[in-house]
């Protein structure tokens, strides 16, 4: 009989990924990419999936030697207290992301679909449904996703193709044109937007299959890599570099200037920005998620949803302080750039080191 | 405390009249047996339910003509031995256990010196019998449709699946109804928790009365608050037996024409007997229209006013301006328009459901046409509303399935009012909610989204059978309701032979 253990499919943990990746990266990487490096935003891609690459082959070594899930690895190795800190460490990091996402998507309703919308109301009723989606576990999120992909991907790729039309391959051009400064800034853009896969170290107690993890997580960097790619691409030749800087979201721009032919739909931004929607309700959904799951980790909460409330009270908070001060983006990229990106890349190259030599002292011993 | 059936006849009729004291339509019957006419008996019967006692071809007519031939010492060493031959006879110690068989619609035989009570089978309640389906009907296949009684629609499975492997657990619900409910199942098919799980709920709760089955499937389902249905029902016998070779259990409770089945999904709902016994093509093609229906019965009056209220740069300038020229003149705003058309429609709906066959149709030809004519030319709805509303209506009658259907047309207000209130934003934020809710859901451990999600559990076959039928010869194994390790339905025994008979 079909078992309800909270655990999930390789399919759908590579597609809960590629959706956490996706959404966010789409929306604000092509004008990132565009203002640092221009037509060689392309590099920067390649560059930054490459490192990910590598990224998760450290994660994967990581994930080899850990025994049970992330926190009680870290407690066997580190100790309750530094592992505590460590876990406050991700709960501020998966908050963060939370609220960022939530500010965005409600900015992007606010500006697509309900221009002068309350930024409470909207931001309350997408918490409420991310904290429904939440509180019935991981399987019930793994389903969400899994039936949404298809449907979010496949007109992406239509409207792509149609979009295609108006690309002017000039706009391309020059290429290995910008500086080394330029393609190492982009590169570090794109890659924070890759962070996301480190989800892998906390998935390991509901994969089904926990050894394809990292094989999933390459397919899911692979894959949004090359539909930034494409989406890059198509904007460079629509709008050229400076245009694709101006725009706030160029993507969404982009997708009200596409014809469907058949003349039955003047514009189809409004059903398009869909596809953001949900790709950034699923990367919401996953901070809340791992936030709620740290929570209850560290005060032992077990049949209770307290810790998923004060979640979601915590991240209406922070997007209303996005939302307010104009400055907290960029206090956010100063925290990404600086706190969250060392930590998250090097944690795992110590882990890493610190697993092997304690492998190695065991084998060391057990030969004595 | 039960009371003992006696060797003495008259302590036992004294027992019996106690217990039916005021009941004018238990019918009860002394006679002399034997050939002397010395031995005392006393036949105790539903008026109406046994009617024939006296005739040769019933049963109990049968033995009564048996036993005044006999002499009366050879009475009830015959009956112990039950000599007669007769199949349809069941043996009670207690008066409580002998009343409750005789109210099945049977004969309760007493004989003096004989300490059990018979009950004897006759032609049982009066039912309507075997009828065509009111719904599900199908343009290819049997249009024969389940009976009231419990006994004719396990006969009408059986018919269809001549294998004991189908087994009928028997149980009854109604504390004072007594009402008899039989799971019939494939005992190779089913994950044997499957029928644990609804036994367990089958025994979680106690009522004075089933009336329906519709009582049986809101008391067991797992999720009160969902609106929909974690049960499907059917009314036809090929669709039940259909549902057993895929390793579910139907469900029959006595007096209901309605079988339940277990576990269901969403596509399941979707699917109907002829998609089947139709070529794969068309099968698809209705397959499909039917999910689209059931998305659009959701949504389309949610849509209709999130892009005329909100987004009206989605339509072209021509198309906006005739929804502007026909919506001229209305006094009232779009949301009220289609809630005063919905509501119509769906009182128009009961009434029709409540009225006579032919009443029923003169009322969707006065509601549907001249009310809704009537209500254009009075300004108060335009025609585009007149359109959709009626588009959503035929949406609805699209889904196979009315309970399922219903849910659709209850969770379309939910989205009318939020799309009337954020527009676009409003239509995904119900969308979501509601993908959210049937990601959830699950029927007895089952996920109401299978196969569109797991389907690597059944190494993807599910998938075939679903948005797509695809042809027949493909779908060689069974859904994952099946119990792992019985799910090859089809096999070609030769194919070289199969490709060389033409």
């Amino acid at each position: 009989m079909f078992s309800n253990n909270q655990k999930i499919s390789i399919r759908q943990i590579r597609r809960l990924l590629i959706l956490d990746l996706f959404g966010l990266s789409s929306l604000l990487l092509p004008g990132l990419l565009a203002e640092s490096a221009g037509p060689d935003g392309i590099v920067c891609i390649v560059f930054a999936t490459v490192l990910a690459m590598v990224y998760i082959w450290v994660l994967g070594k990581v994930l080899n030697r850990m025994e049970g899930d992330y926190y009680s690895c870290l407690k066997k190795l580190l100790g309750s207290f530094v592992s505590d800190l460590l876990m406050i460490f991700y709960l501020f990091f998966f908050l963060l992301l939370s609220s960022f996402v939530v500010y965005q998507l409600t900015s992007l309703v606010r500006a697509w679909l309900l221009p002068g919308g309350s930024y409470g109301w909207i931001c309350a009723l997408v918490l409420v449904l991310a904290g429904a989606a939440t509180v019935r576990g991981i399987e019930g999120r793994a389903r969400i996703y899994e039936i949404l992909f298809w449907f979010l991907i496949i007109p992406l790729l239509f409207m792509m193709v149609l979009a295609s039309k108006g690309v002017n391959t000039n706009y391309w051009t020059p290429i290995f044109y910008t500086s080394w400064e330029g393609l190492r800034q982009g590169s570090i853009r794109v890659f924070v937007f890759f962070l996301p896969v480190f989800f892998i170290l906390f998935l390991k107690p509901y994969c089904v299959s926990p050894g394809k993890l990292c094989k999933s997580a390459r397919w899911a960097v692979a894959i949004t890599a090359a539909l930034n790619a494409l989406i890059f691409l198509v904007l460079l030749g629509n709008f050229q570099v400076k245009t694709t800087i101006s725009l706030e979201r160029p993507v969404i721009t982009l997708m009200s200037m596409v014809k469907l032919p058949g003349g039955f739909f003047a514009r189809l931004d409004a059903f398009m920005t869909a596809i953001w929607f949900f790709s950034l309700f699923a990367l919401m959904n996953t901070g809340v998620f791992y936030s709620g799951h740290i929570l209850k980790e560290l005060f032992r909460e077990k049949r209770t949803h307290y810790g998923l409330l004060a979640v979601l009270i915590l991240v209406y908070g922070l997007s209303r302080w996005f939302f307010q001060y104009h400055n907290a983006d960029l206090v956010y990229s100063w925290y990404l750039k600086y706190i969250a990106l060392p930590v998250l890349v090097f944690l795992p190259v110590l882990l890493w080191a610190a697993l092997a030599l304690k492998q190695a002292i065991r084998k060391e011993r057990k030969q004595v | 405390m039960a009371t003992p059936i006696s060797t003495s006849l008259s302590i036992n009729i004294e027992s019996f009249q106690r217990l039916f004291a005021d009941c004018a339509d238990i019918k009860t019957r002394r006679m002399k047996l034997g050939k002397q006419l010395k031995t005392e008996c006393f036949i105790a019967y539903v008026e109406v339910a046994v009617g024939n006692m006296l005739l040769e071809n019933s049963v109990l007519g049968k033995l009564l003509n048996t036993l005044w031939e006999m002499p009366e010492e050879r009475i009830l060493q015959y009956l112990r031995e039950n000599s007669f031959g007769i199949s349809d006879v069941t043996e009670y110690d207690t008066m409580e256990d002998a009343a409750t068989g005789m109210l099945t619609g049977d004969a309760i035989f007493l004989i003096d010196g004989y300490d059990k009570a018979l009950k004897i089978k006759d032609k049982g309640y009066p039912n309507m019998g075997v009828k065509e389906t009111q719904s599900e009907k199908v343009i290819r296949g049997s249009n024969e449709g389940f009976a009231e009684s419990i006994k004719v629609n396990t006969a009408l499975i059986r018919k269809r699946l001549r294998t004991p492997k189908v087994k009928v657990k028997e149980t009854f619900a109604g504390r004072r109804s007594y009402t008899n409910v039989d799971l019939v199942y494939m005992e190779d098919l089913i994950y044997p928790d499957l029928l644990r799980r609804i036994e367990k709920r089958l025994g979680e709760f106690e009522i004075d009365g089933v009336g329906d089955s519709g009582i049986i499937e809101q008391l067991t389902e797992g999720s009160w608050l969902s609106p929909f249905p974690q049960f499907q029902t059917t009314q036809r016998p090929d669709r039940a037996a259909m549902a057993i070779l895929e390793g579910r259990i139907v469900l029959l409770t006595d007096n209901s024409p309605v079988a339940l089945i277990l576990p269901a999904g969403y596509n399941s709902f979707i699917q109907t007997s002829d998609d089947y016994y139709s070529r794969w093509e068309i099968a698809s093609f209705t397959r499909m229209l039917r999910y689209i229906a059931s998305f659009l019965a959701m949504t389309l009056p949610g849509l209709y006013l999130a892009v005329t209220n909100f987004h009206t740069q989605i339509l072209p300038t021509d198309l906006l301006l005739s929804f502007a020229a026909a919506r001229q003149g209305v006094p009232f705003p779009a949301v009220v328009e289609i809630l005063l058309m919905e509501l119509a429609f769906e009182l128009l709906r009961e009434a029709g459901v409540r009225l006579p066959g032919a009443m029923g149709n003169t009322i969707g030809i006065v509601g549907g046409l001249i009310i809704g004519q009537a209500a254009v030319d009075a300004n108060i709805v335009s025609p585009i509303v007149v359109i959709v509303v009626a588009l959503t209506a035929l949406c609805s009658f699209a889904v196979p399935n009315e309970e399922f259907a219903t849910a659709f047309r209850i969770l379309k207000f939910g989205f009318i009012f939020l799309c009337a209130w954020l527009g676009f934003f409003g239509f995904l934020l119900s969308l979501l909610a509601v993908l959210v809710h049937l990601s959830h859901l699950e029927s007895f451990g089952i996920p109401y989204l299978m196969p569109f999600v797991g389907p690597d559990l059944n190494q993807y076959d599910d998938q075939r059978d679903t948005l797509f039928r695809m042809p027949l010869g493909w779908l060689k194994r069974r859904p994952i309701y099946t119990r792992e390790g019985a799910r090859v339905r089809l096999k070609f025994k030769d194919k070289k032979e199969k490709k060389d008979v033409f």
